[in-house]
């Protein structure tokens, strides 16, 4: 199974390896957006000390956790978003005929280019930021791998989550749900304990965005570090689980329905 | 048995669409669904090694027989046996004993060479290095897939793409070949050249053989047996020859030539055509043999030159579905 | 401009045919409207509601309300039609109309735009309606001038959004220019935040490119904010810019019509 996985990622690198501007252009966009994004926020703190009793380093470190995940989940799991076009134009039906789980051929299916970016401007934000907090000890700089391997399990739940839409819901291939709650857990990039509970709830189960980078970073400053990973691995635990049973169900919706 | 439907059914449901923009926007808020009943309580059996010919109007249900059969379709009701297992469960061993190829989609990976989505099919279908590395050379070479095994199959001409996909589907053995639609848009050297690779598979290899086409060349050539689709339930099941006999109207024998006396004397049915030294004789299929009246006919005309038409599927599927053959 | 409404009557129906989609296209610029209000109201909350370099918070929550109303208007699906069309060759089926190209593809994000438009004025009205004191209200008197520098702020988005789709003829790195370009967009046109409260240099800096004119400059007229050019000056602006675009239309049509070869099939 994981043969066939890395096979077929190494070839989609190998074939976006040809289109040199593509490739250049797609990384340059990943880093772009993300450096503006973090420019409007460098502008607020010039305004106001803290964000929920975040400085702006702590906050930056927030973002960099959240983008080293979704890095890696571009370059990792991007099969994910074509999860809706797939069972619009047939392509997943030629994935259940061939005996390997879809699940495994939606994942290797393509590798997202501009995660390399992200995921670069990433690192070098958490390099940049976590030097300049007092706080930060050197020992957690171990704990920061395993804070987004945990990020990266919940964020690939929630994409596959939210592309299973496309099981229950009409939306032929004119609306990007996927996109949407993604966007909106875009908010969690900021600290979550600003937002009013209902929302924070939000954060946490629907588009539980808010263990990416809040959590971790919240536990490590209240020095319940390892608490904060065991409940992040077990919250990451529950949410592949349901993912991967809306999944399923969703294929079987699909196969009653037919497409 | 290869194949055994039970009864089975399939309906669809269709939003019905309103034209114009008020129609439209009035969609937004009430909908309307149409039942289509795609299938209906059809049973059949196949055999192994058989060649099975699925005909059909469009519409008729042939594509969604097909994926009930594949498993990728849940029946409404009713249900099915092939190779003795339930397609719905998609058991991993099951999968490896089918091929299937969509005309209209494709089962290369569409970014990636060619040649990389051949030798993926190794590791997905667990064939052995050495077997598989001999049967890839041998498909290339009688599909003629060298020129282009390095391209991403998206830069593919619809002919070469539908080649290298009946490569494809090929290079894991499989047992059992479902062809839906394999040779539209093809030119008619594409066309031969998958006919004949098919017809080998079958004939050579045992590999069974269930095609669905609307080019009935694509019939005459790949099968031998035949199920008949109306309005989803199953018209004619049996051999090809059987089918073109019992429902072809006329055999047609064309002679060059004078006439010496007249047939019509011996045979009041057959019909004559005279045009110039021509004479096309037409008569029903059933009602006399061709050897018969052509040994009749020879009597009849000083014989300059003789033509025979033998009823085509053309001519079936039109007498069959009530329109005028072309 | 009677083909100019039919093929936005023809792109507007088939947005409408799936009824989730447009429940969604029209919730998700929503969504984000919600979360942009939450932060900073939560900003604010902190700071005890004391302005923030000269935005008190009712000022920046109309601020954001109408970057909602109006930077929605072009949704994503319109501007990918363009490039899709050229990617995969059916655009043949666009140089063939009897109506030119530049029209053509007004019309079909026009025809997006309208009922989007709709929605959006329905929203905007409800907020300032159903929560006075969140809002600031726009004074009439400023209504013709936001109209006007609104409709030429359109003009000249659709014309840059034309003009980066033609390059989908020279490369195939489209999802990446478009990206990039929304990415500039938003954060120099005010979308991501005011512009006031961007520090001088780089306030200058946006105002040299097009895109305040597509989104701050309507805003900041309608609600009396204070701008480094006059009304009049803005107009002349928003002209100069549609009329580079137009210019870079026709050397680029020019151009591609001499050189495109569509892919083979």
């Amino acid at each position: 199974m994981l043969k066939i996985y890395w096979m077929l990622k190494k070839q989609y690198l190998k074939t976006q390896m040809e289109y040199r501007l593509n490739f250049c252009l797609m990384m340059i966009a990943g880093v772009v957006i993300r450096t503006l994004f973090m420019a409007i926020t460098y502008i607020i703190f010039n305004s106001i000390p803290s964000i929920g009793g975040y400085d702006r380093n702590e906050v930056f470190l927030m973002f960099a956790l959240f983008f080293i995940s979704e890095g890696l989940g571009g370059i990792f799991y991007e099969g994910l978003w074509s999860i809706p076009s797939m069972a619009h134009n047939g392509e997943l039906d030629m994935m259940l005929v061939r005996p390997v789980s879809p699940l495994v051929q939606i994942l290797s299916n393509g590798f997202g280019l501009q995660g390399i970016g992200t995921l670069a401007l990433g690192i070098t934000a958490l390099l940049l930021s976590s030097a300049q907090i007092a706080w930060f000890r050197s020992v957690l700089y171990l704990c920061l791998p395993v804070f987004i391997l945990l990020g990266m399990v919940v964020r690939l739940s929630s994409y596959l989550l939210s592309a299973s839409h496309v099981f229950f819901l009409r939306v032929g291939d004119r609306a990007n749900v996927t996109y949407t709650l993604n966007s909106l857990g875009g908010y969690a990039r900021y600290p979550v304990s600003i937002y009013p509970g209902w929302m924070q709830a939000v954060l946490f189960t629907i588009i539980p965005y808010g263990f990416i980078g809040y959590l971790p970073v919240c536990m490590m400053k209240n020095g319940s570090t390892l608490a904060g990973m065991a409940g992040i691995a077990l919250a990451a635990g529950l949410l592949f689980w349901l993912a991967r049973t809306v999944f399923y169900q969703g294929l079987k919706r699909y196969e009653s329905m037919g497409m | 048995m290869v194949i055994q439907a039970n009864d089975l059914s399939r309906t669809y449901q269709i939003r019905k669409k309103k034209a114009g923009l008020p129609g439209a926007v009035l969609g937004l808020f009430k909908t309307e669904y149409l039942e289509k009943r795609a299938i209906d309580h059809l049973s059949f059996t196949m055999e192994e090694g058989e060649a099975l010919a699925c005909i059909g109007e469009n519409g008729a249900g042939k594509s969604t027989l097909i994926k009930m059969l594949v498993g990728i379709l849940q029946p409404t009701s009713g249900s099915v046996l092939v190779m003795g297992q339930d397609p719905m469960k998609r058991q991993q061993a099951y999968l490896r004993k089918i091929g299937v190829v969509f005309g209209q989609k494709t089962n290369l990976w569409l970014d990636i060479p060619v040649e990389e989505s051949y030798n993926a099919m190794r590791t997905i279908y667990q064939i052995p290095s050495q077997v598989f590395e001999k049967y890839k050379r041998q498909i290339v070479d009688m599909l003629d897939l060298g020129p282009i095994l390095q391209s991403p199959a998206r830069k593919l001409s619809l002919g070469q793409r539908m080649k290298a996909d009946i490569g494809l589907v090929l290079l894991h053995k499989p047992r059992l070949l479902f062809l839906d639609e394999p040779t539209i848009g093809l030119d008619i050297n594409v066309k031969h050249t998958i006919r004949s690779f098919i017809r080998q598979m079958n004939q050579e290899e045992g590999v069974s053989v269930l095609l669905t086409s609307h080019d009935l060349d694509d019939i005459e050539q790949i099968c031998d047996t035949a199920l008949v689709l109306q309005k989803g339930k199953s018209y004619y099941r049996g051999s090809l020859r059987e089918l073109k006999e019992r429902f072809a109207c006329q055999k047609v024998i064309t002679i060059t030539g004078t006439e010496k006396r007249n047939p019509c004397a011996l045979y009041p049915d057959l019909r004559l055509e005279r045009e110039g030294r021509k004479t096309t004789i037409l008569f029903e299929a059933h009602a006399h043999t061709m050897e018969d009246v052509l040994a009749h006919l020879l009597q009849c005309y000083e014989v300059q030159d003789v033509s025979i038409q033998e009823p085509g599927i053309d001519d079936v599927v039109a007498q069959i579905f009530g329109r005028k053959a072309e | 401009m009677k083909k100019f409404w039919t093929l936005a009557s023809v792109t507007l129906q088939s947005a409408l045919y799936y009824r989730s989609a447009v429940m969604i296209n029209l919730l998700s610029p929503a969504v984000q409207l919600i979360g942009q209000f939450l932060l900073w109201m939560a900003l604010y909350a902190q700071q005890d509601g004391s302005s923030i370099q000269g935005y008190a918070q009712a000022d920046m929550m109309t601020h954001y309300l109408l970057v909602f109303c109006i930077s929605s208007l072009l949704t994503w699906s319109s501007e990918n039609t363009l490039s899709r069309e050229i990617r995969n060759g059916s655009i043949v089926t666009r140089r063939t109309r009897p109506v030119s190209f530049l029209t053509q593809s007004l019309a079909a994000m026009a025809g997006n735009m309208v009922f989007q438009a709709g929605i959006n004025l329905l929203v905007t009205a409800a907020a300032f309606g159903l929560f006075p004191r969140f809002f600031v209200l726009p004074s009439a008197r400023n209504l013709l001038p936001f109209a006007i520098s609104l409709i030429l702020g359109l003009t000249v988005r659709m014309m840059l959004v034309h003009c980066f789709s033609l390059l989908c003829f020279y490369t195939t790195g489209h999802l990446g220019i478009t990206w990039t370009r929304n990415a500039l967009s938003d954060f120099f046109s005010g979308a991501l935040l005011p512009l006031a409260m961007f520090p001088e240099w780089l306030q200058r800096f946006s105002y040299c490119t097009p895109f305040p004119l597509t989104l701050q400059v309507p805003i900041a007229l309608l609600l009396d904010r204070p701008l480094p050019f006059s009304f009049a000056q803005f107009l002349l602006l928003q002209l100069l810019w549609i009329g580079v675009f137009y210019l870079i239309h026709k050397a680029m049509y020019r151009h591609v019509s001499r050189n495109t070869t569509i892919a083979g099939g």
